[in-house]
């Protein structure tokens, strides 16, 4: 599995084409887990471009993002859902900061 | 502290343009209250018309307190880097209180993500999910003055801790939402704004358009809402639904603002919605 630790503020859409960029191998099929435990903010231009390049762009069967703020999953499964993968995409555990808060 | 918000002074209506004795006189003099949209909208105004030669005068509120308040957010810098006059005062920085964001130039998605993380990292100690959610909406409207405006953008945001509510602005002189959105069946003003809320973008791709929408949404859970201006067009979102009305002036690209309440108001009135 892949594994990409989001840092504490991502926004825009250059930012996920660098972290995806920097995975060696083929994605295709493959599954990846976006980790959010330092993740405090993200916007919906980051999330979208990031479920573009995975889910579409490279074909990842699976996106797992874990630990990562409501808003910002709410995000992601927005994006996956208007783009129609959005079966390819499992938000787990997105309560842990609004309940720290 | 600025002066009392004045309900009566919401929008641009203060804030207008005219050409007089050679050169563009940009009028701020009836303002009693500095909102977010009109320094960044100044400073979009002088940029524009100090680009279409000649020279560029702003005039400053005449009430004393929106005057001083504007220096301190640096409007008068920023129009001494354009090369506009201005009779903004040189005033210290010590007293912060109601600022959150200076007027702060946005030419590129680094400087859309760099302000966002400044403000809301400034945001932070009032209200960690302020922070969050101004994070997100800024990013997502500097963001489009990158990628849509061709033209450089300002951004400003103030806060008001008793009255617990936060302000933003983003405004470009840009080529507007209906010149942007023509290709999308945007017939006027009113239709482009209607469409840009709804999600159309002039960029193809479902992962595009999202950005106005998602921040109306975001503000509105934040008991707040969003004022959105192109050309003659205005709409504003609220929780009760959208109020589209004529924009007088007319603003020559686009202006967005944003206010999201940061928790219950601690004394002080309620701060003015448009």
């Amino acid at each position: 599995m892949f594994k990409l630790t989001l840092p504490s503020m991502v926004g825009g859409r250059t930012l996920p084409n660098t972290l995806v960029d920097k995975f060696d191998g083929d994605l295709r099929d493959a599954e990846v887990l976006v980790d959010g435990h330092r993740l405090v903010s993200g916007s919906p231009s980051f999330a979208a471009e990031l479920v573009h390049r995975l889910l579409v762009v490279e074909g990842v069967r699976t996106l797992h993002v874990t630990h990562a703020p409501r808003s910002f999953a709410e995000f992601m499964q927005d994006a996956a859902e208007r783009m129609g993968v959005g079966s390819h995409l499992v938000v787990t555990d997105s309560s842990r900061l609004e309940a720290r808060l | 502290m600025p002066g009392t918000p004045d309900p009566r002074r919401r929008g641009l209506t203060p804030l207008t343009v005219r050409e007089a004795g050679g050169e563009w006189l940009i009028d701020m003099s009836g303002l009693r209250w500095c909102d977010p949209l009109h320094l960044a909208g100044a400073a979009a105004l002088a940029r524009d018309r100090g680009t279409r030669g000649g020279t560029v005068r702003v005039l400053g509120p005449l009430d004393p307190d929106a005057r001083t308040y504007a220096a301190r957010m640096r409007l008068g810098k920023v129009l001494d880097d354009l090369g506009a006059a201005h009779d903004f005062p040189v005033v210290p920085e010590h007293d912060r209180t109601a600022d959150l964001l200076e007027v702060r130039p946005v030419r590129s998605e680094d400087d859309a993500v760099e302000l966002a993380e400044l403000v809301a990292r400034r945001a932070r100690a009032q209200s960690p999910q302020a922070s969050t959610t101004l994070f997100a909406c800024v990013v997502e409207m500097a963001l489009n003055v990158a990628d849509h405006a061709g033209v450089v953008g300002y951004v400003a945001a103030q806060t008001f801790p008793r009255r617990r509510w936060i302000r933003f602005a983003v405004a470009d002189t840009g080529r507007g939402l209906l010149a942007t959105l023509a290709d999308r069946g945007a017939d006027d003003d009113k239709d482009a704004v209607r469409l840009a809320l709804s999600g159309t973008s002039r960029l193809p791709g479902r992962d595009r358009g999202t950005g106005l929408p998602t921040t109306r949404r975001e503000l509105l859970r934040a008991d707040g809402w969003l004022l959105l201006a192109s050309g003659s067009a205005r709409l504003v979102a609220l929780t009760e639904g959208d109020r589209l009305s004529l924009q007088r002036p007319a603003f020559p690209g686009t202006l967005v603002q944003g206010a999201l309440r940061i928790g219950d108001r601690v004394g002080g009135e309620e701060y003015p919605r448009p």
